[in-house]
């Protein structure tokens, strides 16, 4: 997962339920050096909470993305991220 | 007889026919050396009988763990995140000076320790093994590892070393974050941590129920203990009297 353009990620979720994996496995894939640039907003919710996991993702140029962490895998994630980085990556390349 | 020829192997060489049976009664009597060894070690400490190599890691981790599980009232888990080598010492420091240690599990290790503490003494036999895949054993704390997880581990059941534990952690915000854990045999969640963090300890706790008694024992608590038996003794009494009034009418 390329990392290198968020700028602002929030996670929701409760560490018993379903989404747990996904959502952990996502907040380990920031790294020391990215926590500089980018803030975490992160929420872990009681067993007895009514609200929804979520997770948000920001980017540089200001969209965002998010999604059900409990619904989706962390590879859909991944791959749905991936592909506006991408993007993103191939304007950065071409301004050089 | 064989026995003569292991201790003195001149006196076989002496007797060349009875060596040939000398031989064969070494064997059969069990391997030789390693056995004598094995046993030997065995007379001073019961073999265990591991899965991975007794002197082994995982072995090691396991026995690591159950000692970490039985010698603290409360474990917490958390999410560690990316710690750079600087945080994991501050950390160290800064939980050890709150009255927990810290420690990194080894997910897939912690989590078949916990399923066979639920019978097994020995989590790393054959046996806890065997048990553990056949009945499918599942422990309630074990959604809680998946992902890097570490154990902050607190001896007694102390509510002021678990607010201090928080307050150092919530200064870590997502590097390393409390996702659950055990006080005493409870499963807890976040929630629950944060009700006992704000509990008095035991002994205050103590301290106030006996500040009570004392207060209270001048206002009637004592008599309201003591009525249930003056009851029974009076009715009793009464009865008696009745008894003794049936055995001799004449009397009266």
């Amino acid at each position: 997962m390329i990392t290198k353009f968020f700028s602002k990620i929030v996670v929701k979720f409760d560490p018993f339920g379903p989404e747990a994996k996904c959502a952990r496995s996502f907040i380990s894939l920031i790294s020391p050096k990215l926590r500089q640039t980018c803030p975490v907003d992160l929420e872990v919710l009681p067993k007895a909470s009514t609200k929804s996991p979520l997770l948000k993702v920001t980017f540089k140029d200001k969209t965002s993305m998010e999604g059900n962490p409990a619904e989706q895998s962390f590879d859909d994630f991944a791959q749905m991220l991936d592909r506006h980085s991408r993007q993103l990556q191939f304007k950065e390349d071409a301004n050089k | 007889m064989e026995d003569i020829f292991q201790n003195f192997p001149l006196l076989a060489s002496w007797f060349p026919g009875m060596f040939a049976r000398a031989r064969v009664g070494i064997l059969s009597s069990g391997s030789g050396l390693s056995s004598f060894i094995r046993t030997v070690a065995s007379s001073a400490a019961p073999a265990r009988n591991t899965v991975k190599p007794v002197d082994g890691r995982k072995t090691y981790l396991l026995d690591v763990y159950k000692h970490f599980d039985k010698s603290n009232k409360i474990l917490l888990l958390a999410h560690h995140n990316n710690l750079t080598a600087n945080d994991n010492v501050k950390i160290k420091k800064q939980l050890e000076d709150a009255g927990a240690e810290f420690r990194k599990l080894k997910v897939s290790l912690f989590r078949h320790y916990l399923r066979a503490s639920s019978k097994y003494d020995d989590p790393a036999s054959k046996a806890a093994y065997r048990y553990v895949k056949k009945n499918k054993i599942r422990h309630p704390l074990e959604p809680l590892l998946k992902g890097p997880t570490a154990a902050i581990l607190i001896k007694d059941m102390d509510p002021a070393a678990v607010k201090k534990v928080v307050k150092v952690l919530k200064g870590l915000n997502e590097r390393l974050f409390l996702i659950g854990g055990r006080l005493g045999d409870e499963v807890a969640d976040v929630a629950t941590i944060d009700q006992f963090k704000e509990m008095p300890t035991m002994d205050e706790l103590r301290a106030q129920l006996v500040g009570m008694l004392t207060v209270l024992s001048g206002a009637g608590l004592v008599r309201t203990l003591e009525s249930a038996s003056n009851t029974l003794y009076l009715t009793l009494d009464t009865h008696k009297q009745e008894m003794e009034k049936k055995e001799n009418p004449d009397e009266q």
